[in-house]
């Protein structure tokens, strides 16, 4: 996919960011209860300069925990940030000013993220003379109209002048991409950049990151809940499920050979019009509450394949037939673990025994009304 | 789902040239042009398009949901009522059209959240809409009726007596699908009823809908932007653009032959799961601006197939006019005209895909 990560060997390619066992905890207070959300348990990614990692996941599994850990904008519980294989812990104002240079976010939304009371200008000559301090005048207005360029906001001139309310949301998505390569970051943490987009101009805007990625080398965290995409953007694919991370692996055979049955539940209710027969008809119950997480596997309480030890033991990650790593007990060869029927984990997420959905659907039952 | 049951070819619901602008002055925006729209019994009818192409509008004029500043500036929809008799809900007074809503017509709304009252139990809000419409009926039948819709959508029974903050986000949107199907309604309306929820609620939620529908054999209009859904849901799909149908035709067909150059677009921006991985591009430019639209076809100004004739088309839906389409397929396009009256050929991107 990418040029410019052929061209660098493996053996001397180090990840420019990488989160090490990272966990977020945070606090709920109750009465008298000391509580805590488990947003994140010991996630660790590598993200490798012009490589996109892709997280997916859905809402409330603790994806977007991850971008803002990464990003410094929230202390990490425990584990360890290294940013070009030097721990950082951002603390003063001064220090976060230097790590935001290298590492810069795109939020979901480009009708909040941009202030809607400056102009273009503003808001990117702002980025820029805080990255660049030394940027006035005819400098700094070039350099304006070379990030426009940049996003393909093209030409400049048409577009340096306008408020945020005048763009599409197309348009705004591109001037914060601008503003976030104003620093010139070698990481951009993409958090769902395209989710409340347009469906006609999502490409538009993946491509543009693509191009990022192949010419410039910025290593991007994709972030998001559409499998589909992360297929047809991402390098490598990360699966997260209620704080942690069960699936790792090239996102090309994550998505057409999953290996935890979350991912295979995943994919295959992803609406598909090729592949009519291959949806997961079984699917049944929801993520889990992240106070009380489930002990043990934390999709044990929605797995058809659950047996007793996914509730003793959290899973380590194994390696799947297919390459790809995965914290399932399925993969295991202890005794005790639970067993696949074949490789198409889907199929058999289709059409699981009966014994296995009434339990799913009443272990579901049981974890709402908690 | 390959067998998909066939439906009636009487309709349910017809809209015939809606218009809708909102705003009254000359800088009024013009959010429905025209729109003609059949829902045949027992037909599930997909209605995709992009935010701001008319589609929500389209539903909320229909059953005259639609808030001030919106205005019904012409157009008819003629509901068939319980007696088989059909009448022309933009024209009832206010008590009619009390005593018809929810009975013929029900809405799911986008945002479960926003449309359930905070501060009374799901339970109640059930049977409220109940009490209203079948005022004869005992407490206790209400009560019955309340935990046979509980029933229906796979929620337990004492669920009726929690507050709807109380339920996760796919138990709340099954509970507005049951309220909805409350007065066994001949058309339900969706808009957007799954976009809030992730893949797997939304499968099961999708197949919940789909199995009711088997069931009590309702039509369904359901408004989304994710055309790969409707696809494998829907009977048949419309497609709006700027406050117009461009195209409308049964949904396999839709998606193996698009034939307007917006459609074909539309669903060539949803990266495939499976299968080779192609380099896609979406399409170039945004959605007009409905308050100062261009002359001739709206989508003019991204099409790729655009020539000087476009610019004073006035688009209106027709045959394709291809011996492979089904004759219910129809589209609004310039490209198909010229084909019919003149044989030019069409692009070849366009024939088939």
């Amino acid at each position: 996919m990418s040029e410019f990560r052929q061209t660098v060997p493996d053996n001397i390619r180090k990840p420019v960011l990488s989160a090490q066992h990272v966990t977020k905890h945070y606090p709920v207070s109750g009465f008298g209860k000391k509580n805590v959300v488990h947003a994140a348990d010991d996630v660790s990614l590598d993200l490798y300069s012009g490589q996109v990692v892709a997280l997916v996941g859905e809402s409330g599994s603790g994806k977007s925990t991850i971008a803002k850990l990464l990003a410094q904008l929230e202390p990490i519980t425990s584990g360890s940030i290294k940013l070009d294989d030097k721990e950082v812990r951002v603390s003063s104002g001064h220090h976060f000013r230097w790590y935001a240079s290298q590492v810069q976010m795109i939020f979901q939304d480009p009708f909040g993220s941009l202030n809607s009371i400056h102009t273009v200008n503003y808001i990117l000559g702002r980025a820029l003379q805080i990255h660049h301090r030394h940027l006035r005048g005819e400098k700094l207005d070039k350099s304006i109209r070379a990030l426009l360029t940049r996003v393909k906001l093209t030409p400049p001139e048409r577009y340096v002048d306008k408020f945020p309310h005048e763009l599409s949301g197309g348009q705004r998505q591109r001037v914060s991409i601008a503003r976030a390569l104003a620093a010139d970051p070698k990481i951009l943490l993409a958090d769902e950049p395209i989710s409340m987009l347009d469906v006609s101009i999502r490409l538009g805007i993946l491509n543009l990151l693509e191009e990022l990625r192949d010419k410039d080398g910025i290593a991007i965290l994709y972030i998001t809940h559409d499998v589909a995409s992360a297929r047809y953007f991402a390098d490598e694919t990360l699966v997260m499920y209620a704080g942690r991370i069960v699936e790792r692996g090239d996102s090309e055979t994550v998505t057409q050979h999953p290996a935890h049955p979350y991912t295979a539940l995943l994919v295959g209710s992803a609406p598909d019009p090729d592949q009519l027969a291959d949806i997961a008809h079984a699917a049944r119950g929801e993520a889990p509450s992240l106070i009380h997480p489930p002990s043990g596997c934390r999709f044990r309480t929605r797995c058809p394949f659950a047996t007793a030890i996914c509730a003793a033991k959290v899973p380590p990650y194994f390696t799947s037939p297919h390459g790809q790593q995965v914290a399932c007990w399925l993969y295991s060869d202890e005794p005790d673990t639970p067993v696949r029927g074949g490789d198409d984990l889907i199929a058999q997420m289709s059409h699981p025994a009966e014994k296995t959905i009434e339990a799913m659907t009443h272990n579901n039952t049981n974890q709402v009304s908690q | 789902m390959e067998n998909k049951p066939s439906f009636e070819a009487e309709p349910a619901l017809t809209i015939n040239n809606l218009s809708v602008d909102y705003g009254f002055t000359d800088d009024a925006v013009h959010a429905l042009r025209n729109v003609n729209l059949t829902l045949h019994k027992g037909e599930v009818l997909g209605l995709a398009g992009e935010s701001g192409c008319g589609k929500s509008t389209l539903v909320y004029a229909a059953t005259r949901l639609l808030p001030p500043p919106g205005l019904i500036t012409s157009g008819e929809v003629w509901v068939t009522g319980d007696d088989g008799k059909q009448y022309n809900l933009l024209a009832l007074n206010d008590r009619q059209l009390r005593r018809e809503r929810w009975v013929d017509t029900a809405i799911v709304f986008q945002g479960a959240l926003n449309s359930l009252n905070p501060v009374y139990k799901v339970g109640y809000q059930i049977k409220d809409a109940i009490k209203v419409h079948r005022p004869k009926w005992s407490a206790a039948r209400r009560e019955e009726r309340a935990e046979e819709l509980m029933d229906m959508v796979g929620i337990a029974h004492d669920r009726l007596n929690a507050y709807p903050h109380q339920l996760s986000g796919g138990m709340r949107q099954r509970v507005m699908i049951a309220m909805a199907l409350a007065l066994e309604p001949k058309v339900l309306i969706m808009d957007e009823p799954t976009t809030a929820l992730d893949v797997v609620m939304q499968r099961q939620i999708v197949q919940q809908i789909m199995e009711l529908r088997q069931k009590l054999g309702f039509a369904v209009i359901f408004i989304t932007h994710d055309i790969s859904l409707l696809i494998e849901i829907a009977d048949r799909i419309a497609i709006m653009y700027a406050g117009e149908i461009i195209e409308d035709g049964k949904a396999m067909e839709l998606y193996r032959q698009a034939r307007h150059p917006y459609t074909k677009g539309l669903i060539g921006s949803f990266p495939p799961l499976h299968g080779a991985r192609k380099e896609l591009g979406g399409i170039p430019g945004s959605p007009p601006d409905l308050a100062d639209l261009p002359q001739g076809c709206p989508f003019m100004a991204r099409c790729a197939y655009a020539r000087p004739e476009c610019a004073s088309y006035d688009v209106a839906l027709q045959p394709t006019g291809l011996p492979q389409d089904s004759v219910g397929h129809t589209v609004a396009c310039q490209l198909f005209v010229e084909l019919q009256k003149d044989g030019v050929p069409l692009p070849t991107g366009l024939v088939n895909s």
